[in-house]
């Protein structure tokens, strides 16, 4: 009871995700400010940690507005969904050395599942909001949720052939430094599908404010829009996980196993992921299905060819 | 479009509700890029823009016609409020309309400061431009980069004039003020820094491969467009046409000055880009031959003309003409002779010239301005048919359109 209480509420919970959020949303301010020769948060707190927790718990109390016209059951209660769909997929992954929540042999599964149908629900949201900007943006989600999942898929496939298994902690406890080097070029391509699938620059199509104005969140405000940004931000965290246990090893470190060393590869990922941010431009929608279906989708079978004769060729190990 | 309702203006006919795969957006005027007020009403099939309806009015405060309840140095601080990204432009356009007006010269010393505040004036506006194109294109660093050194040339023109968005620098027949001390020596410190800023932004852009891929061939005005639409500026150099007022009709110092006319022949965003990269250069070099210049000229900086302008501070306060002559230009005007007149000037934007019409008295008959912005709004209906949503904004970006121009 009590071990059920800590973990839905504590650990890989609710609480956990809401740390999670402020902190990264505070990484992510204050790791860009120096890229754009800036200072970032400065005033609350030790290095204005504290100003995204009242960022949030402004939103959290504002007046949510909902517009006439739509239906306000599908309005207010998808962000809603959104975030409970993006914090599911920690149950399955292995934080600690004590395994995942839920111990299944079929943890990636789940895993890819619950990260690919976020979109559909960000698609709904758009759809719901009766407004032509989010209309424009919820077409957007779907078609670059379309086009970056199946190189997701595909990429996320290869530990799972390579050691062959669907298990996370099993793929956490046979990844060896060889397996990650075969598995580099699928790291890579996961990652690139990611910056898709997380609607990052220079694939922030969705909600690139200069073209939609905020996409399918255009007529959030308050607390529906704490809400997206909360599962955003959560989602991040799943896939940011889903990469360091397919690839990485999870909790294995160095010197001794720990959660420490997990969150050090997660905080890698966001760091590269917000370094190209401040370098790129957007690219646009055709350029971005040109690049999706002509190039990475091509590219992630050639790597699925590639894992195939490793596993036949160097790694028979396992 | 359904049957236009003749008694209504054309915009409240619009349908915004079709049935036929087609939807139709407002493009602002409160969009996140609408660059000020521009309501675009975009026509859409999917992504992909059928027709365009740019839509101006929104920031409209009827300058034109308060210049004509207004005496000519009254109205110049409202010129300030044109294109507010380089005001010094507009103030010097109109003070050399009525200049010409006058037939007044203004001395050599104000000559030198102008020319000078007017190319500052043109760096600022270009690093403007490149700053919110960057940012419209989804590169945000540059955008901060880039304002960055907008605050330096800035604080260039605070120390001159103690304004920093609306100048007011420019005075019919002159300057007011010489340039403060260590004025030139920041200016020549400010040009020593600016060409590795420029360095920076262009490793960061101009070989990008996505900037690329955003700006090429993507927003085609063909010369003959370019010049049937009454382009000018970067627009109708961007096209392949060599024509810049301050060669073609040079006034102030520029034709003593020494420096070059980028074209480029690819009339697409990215050549207009790199236009106003190699412009900004020009205009480092322009500023450094005035800084050695400056130091060639005596100290008048209002031209002598008792008629028109007041005479100099230490003459009002110890000669009654002077008092006399003050009095009356401040009170009630001064009174330019019957005629009209029209002084194209070479803006940041392109060329910016006041039509002022005289009938003898204190007051403009009808004073009106052709701003390059105008008719650089009204290409967009040509050339953005058949573009998509992202390409209408790197447009916008590139025309470089100001609204408090347009609307006047």
């Amino acid at each position: 009871m009590i071990d059920a209480f800590i973990s839905g509420f504590l650990f890989p919970g609710v609480l956990y995700a809401l740390v999670w959020t402020v902190g990264l949303f505070w990484f992510f301010r204050k790791f860009m400010a120096p890229l754009h020769k800036r200072v970032g948060p400065y005033y609350n707190g030790p290095h204005g940690s504290y100003q995204t927790l009242f960022d949030l718990s402004k939103l959290w109390t504002k007046e949510s507005i909902t517009p006439t016209g739509v239906n306000p059951y599908l309005f207010s209660t998808m962000p809603l969904i959104a975030v409970i769909v993006a914090m599911l997929p920690n149950v399955v992954i292995p934080w600690t050395n004590n395994g995942p929540l839920l111990n299944t042999p079929y943890g990636l599964l789940i895993l890819v599942v619950l990260v690919g149908i976020e979109p559909f629900l960000l698609f709904l949201i758009g759809f719901g909001s009766d407004n032509k900007y989010s209309f424009l943006g919820a077409i957007r989600v779907l078609t670059q949720a379309i086009s970056f999942e199946t190189a997701f898929f595909l990429s996320a496939l290869a530990p799972a052939l390579l050691f062959s298994t669907l298990n996370l902690s099993k793929i956490v406890e046979s990844v060896s430094f060889v397996s990650f080097l075969i598995l580099l070029p699928s790291l890579i391509l996961y990652f690139i599908s990611l910056l898709g699938l997380l609607e990052q620059p220079p694939f922030n199509i969705p909600d690139a404010e200069q073209e939609v104005v905020y996409g399918f969140m255009t007529e959030y405000s308050g607390t529906g829009y704490f809400m997206l940004q909360l599962a955003k931000f959560v989602e991040f965290m799943a896939v940011f996980a889903g990469a360091g246990t397919l690839f990485m090893g999870a909790y294995r470190g160095i010197f001794f196993d720990s959660y420490l060393w997990f969150f050090i590869k997660m905080v890698s990922i966001a760091v590269i992921m917000i370094t190209i941010r401040a370098a790129t431009p957007r690219i646009t929608m055709e350029q971005m299905l040109h690049f999706s279906w002509r190039y990475l989708v091509p590219l992630s079978l050639l790597n699925l060819a590639w894992v195939m004769f490793a596993k036949a060729m160097i790694f028979t190990g396992v | 479009m359904q049957q236009p309702n003749k008694l209504r203006p054309f915009f409240e006919n619009l349908n915004f509700e079709r049935d036929d795969n087609t939807m139709v957006i407002n493009f602002g005027p409160q969009h996140p890029s609408a660059h000020g007020q521009l309501r675009l009403v975009l026509e859409l099939q999917g992504e992909q823009v059928v027709k365009a309806y740019p839509d101006i009015g929104y920031l409209h405060r009827g300058i034109e016609k308060m210049a004509e309840n207004m005496i000519y140095n009254e109205f110049l601080p409202t010129t300030d409020r044109l294109d507010y990204i380089a005001s010094t432009s507009n103030n010097y356009a109109f003070a050399l309309a009525v200049e010409r007006l006058i037939g007044v010269e203004a001395p050599r010393r104000a000559q030198v400061i102008r020319t000078m505040l007017l190319e500052l004036n043109r760096i600022i506006s270009h690093l403007f431009f490149l700053a919110t194109h960057a940012l419209d294109v989804g590169a945000m660093s540059i955008f901060l980069y880039a304002f960055r050194e907008r605050e330096f040339a800035m604080d260039l023109m605070e120390d001159y004039c103690g304004a920093r968005l609306t100048h007011s620098a420019v005075r019919i027949g002159g300057v007011p003020l010489d340039l403060p001390d260590g004025w030139l020596e920041n200016l020549a410190r400010f040009l020593d820094k600016l060409p590795s800023q420029i360095k920076l932004y262009e490793d960061l852009l101009t070989e990008n491969r996505i900037w690329k891929m955003r700006l090429e061939n993507v927003g085609i005005v063909t010369p003959e467009q370019a010049l049937s639409w009454g382009c000018s500026g970067i627009m109708l150099r961007g096209s392949g046409i060599k024509y810049d007022i301050r060669k073609e009709e040079p006034y102030e110092l520029y034709s003593e000055l020494d420096f070059d006319i980028p074209v480029s022949d690819r009339c697409d965003s990215y050549g207009r880009y790199r236009l106003y990269m190699e412009e900004m250069k020009e205009s480092i070099k322009i500023l450094r031959q005035l800084i050695d210049m400056y130091y060639t000229t005596d100290s008048q900086l209002m031209a002598h003309a008792p008629r028109y302008i007041s005479a100099p501070k230490e003459e009002i306060m110890t000669q009654n003409y002077a008092l006399m002559q003050h009095f009356v230009l401040v009170t009630q005007g001064m009174r330019p002779p019957k005629g009209t007149v029209y002084a194209p000037t070479e803006s940041p934007k392109g060329e910016l010239g006041f039509l002022i019409r005289s009938e003898g008295e204190p007051y403009a008959y009808r004073l009106k301005c052709r701003a390059p912005s105008f008719f650089h709004t009204g290409i967009l209906q040509d050339i953005l048919p058949g573009t998509y949503i992202a390409d209408v904004v790197t447009i916008i970006g590139s025309t470089n359109i100001v609204f408090g121009e347009v609307d006047r």
